[in-house]
């Protein structure tokens, strides 16, 4: 799968409506990723 | 193009620089806020010799420091995802923004040893207090420098001014960046706050320590305050920054604010809906605990909380029935059907102000009562749960918020663009008289 994604010229994309969605919960898993690593690192002080 | 155009195969490049910038936005926003909201309570620690003051500043400076490496690795790879997919754009920003870079990039520095200077000498500096807030206060400074010259980049990408590039003035002081930098200076302390407020209530739920369940309902307390007291000068800023746009690229005001994309700003007023409410029904249950009981600045309260959800409600009517365009939301005859009390104006204008106006005597009354304190560890659940809500929320009007700005440059993506009018998505040069800066950018195709 990953070579096939890297072969080169190969750019296919989700629609614009589903792309937008996937930016949204990237955002999010991103965000409440490294809120919870940072919480987790710092709670035993 | 000179050099290989790379692309990102499932999501598209656009949503890999968004989901960098939105993420970093998120953690800078945070950091800036809550540094100045630390260094404020250290303070006022100081000045009331109210412990909780102290160790409230102490944790979140903690955090904060903690958090730092987050939003920087996000701001690095940011950096380097714009530089490998969009080369041509950034060669060019970089060109006409490399003072405003570089002064950026050593308020960030500025930024970090301050920062870590502060939190590491917070014993050392135990009976020098004022130095230590000194310190905590030049960290926020540096980190709203850095704000500003970041600010001047993302207004100038929307607003471009009709001048060369070369004058350097009248690039960085473009015609939105006042407004924007006004608006993001006061988003930091609204976000932070309501952040804080919604930890707060986490914490408080799970407490079980009555000093615990104490100093967690004082610090949702504290959090709102700084949330709703900062978020109700924003109808006002940002009605002011909608007007800069509206001035200067008036076919990107009527994409987000009467077009097919005007759902955004109706989110938008969604969120900004449920913050007020559950901010003066918080207000409201915690004015019960007041030591002074305060029945009148109750029923005033009360009435306050009716106002707001009128004025709230004004804000979220669709213009109307297209509401949804993109996802075919759209009713009895789309945008010829106009729905009553819809439009921008009177309607919206009435409702922006009336929510500012009785934000500001909601928390005029909670204020007063504050004066007189609070019993603090018996605030009911629902009360922690509107805070919580709030703390939500409000991370769904950044994301909202930073869409809404960067989707005004896609008026009908025929061509949409980097810099408004300038360089288009596809980082193609536009003629030197469609782009305000003229032959200084715009290149002939």
């Amino acid at each position: 799968m990953l070579a096939l994604l890297l072969q080169e010229g190969f750019a296919w994309a989700l629609p614009p409506l589903l792309r937008f969605f996937a930016g949204f919960f990237l955002v999010l898993v991103l965000y409440i990723g490294a809120f919870l690593f940072t919480y987790w690192i710092s709670k035993d002080e | 193009m000179p050099i290989g155009d790379l692309n990102v195969p499932i999501i598209g490049k656009n949503v890999v620089i968004a989901v960098l910038v939105q993420t970093h936005i998120l953690f800078a926003t945070f950091i800036i806020g809550a540094v100045l909201i630390a260094a404020t309570s250290e303070y006022l620690g100081m000045v009331t010799k109210q412990p909780r003051y102290e160790r409230f500043a102490r944790n979140l400076a903690r955090f904060v420091v903690l958090l730092f490496a987050s939003g920087a690795a996000l701001a690095i790879t940011f950096v380097l995802a714009l530089v490998t997919l969009f080369p041509v754009f950034f060669s060019y920003l970089q060109n006409i923004f490399f003072w405003v870079f570089l002064v950026e990039a050593f308020m960030f520095l500025g930024q970090i040893i301050i920062v870590y200077a502060w939190y590491n000498v917070w014993d050392k500096l135990a009976y020098r207090k004022t130095l230590h807030v000194t310190f905590g206060l030049i960290a926020g400074f540096f980190g709203l420098m850095a704000m500003t010259m970041i600010d001047a980049v993302a207004s100038y990408m929307l607003t471009p001014a009709e001048a060369p590039v070369t004058n350097v003035a009248r690039t960085f002081l473009n015609q939105t960046m006042v407004p924007l930098n006004m608006h993001r200076f006061v988003g930091n302390f609204s976000y932070a706050g309501f952040l804080i407020a919604g930890w707060g209530a986490f914490r408080y739920l799970r407490s079980t320590r009555e000093d615990d369940r104490e100093y967690y309902d004082w610090m949702g307390h504290w959090g709102l305050i700084w949330g709703f007291g900062w978020l109700i000068l924003q109808p006002v800023i940002g009605y002011g920054y909608l007007k800069g746009i509206r001035e200067s690229s008036p076919e990107a005001f009527n994409t987000i604010m009467l077009g097919d994309k005007s759902w955004v700003f109706l989110s938008l007023m969604i969120w900004f809906a449920i913050m007020t409410m559950a901010s003066t029904a918080y207000f409201i249950h915690k004015l019960r605990f007041a030591v002074k009981p305060t029945p009148t600045l109750h029923k005033f309260s009360v009435g306050a909380l009716g106002f707001t959800a009128l004025f709230a409600m004004l804000n979220i009517i669709p213009s109307d029935a297209n509401i949804i365009p993109q996802l075919g939301l759209s009713f009895l005859g789309g945008e010829d059907t106009k729905i009553p009390l819809g439009s921008m104006y009177p309607w919206k204008y009435i409702g922006l102000i009336g929510l500012m106006l009785v934000g500001f005597f909601v928390l005029a009354l909670y204020l007063r009562a504050t004066a007189t304190g609070f019993q603090w560890g018996r605030a009911s659940r629902w009360s922690q749960y509107a805070l919580r809500a709030c703390a939500v929320t409000v991370v769904l009007t950044m994301l909202t918020m930073g869409y809404t700005r960067e989707t005004a440059r896609r008026v009908d993506d025929d061509p949409g663009y980097l810099i408004y009018n300038c360089i288009t998505l596809q980082q193609e040069l536009t003629p030197p008289e469609t782009c305000p800066a003229g032959d200084s950018l715009g290149g002939g195709g």
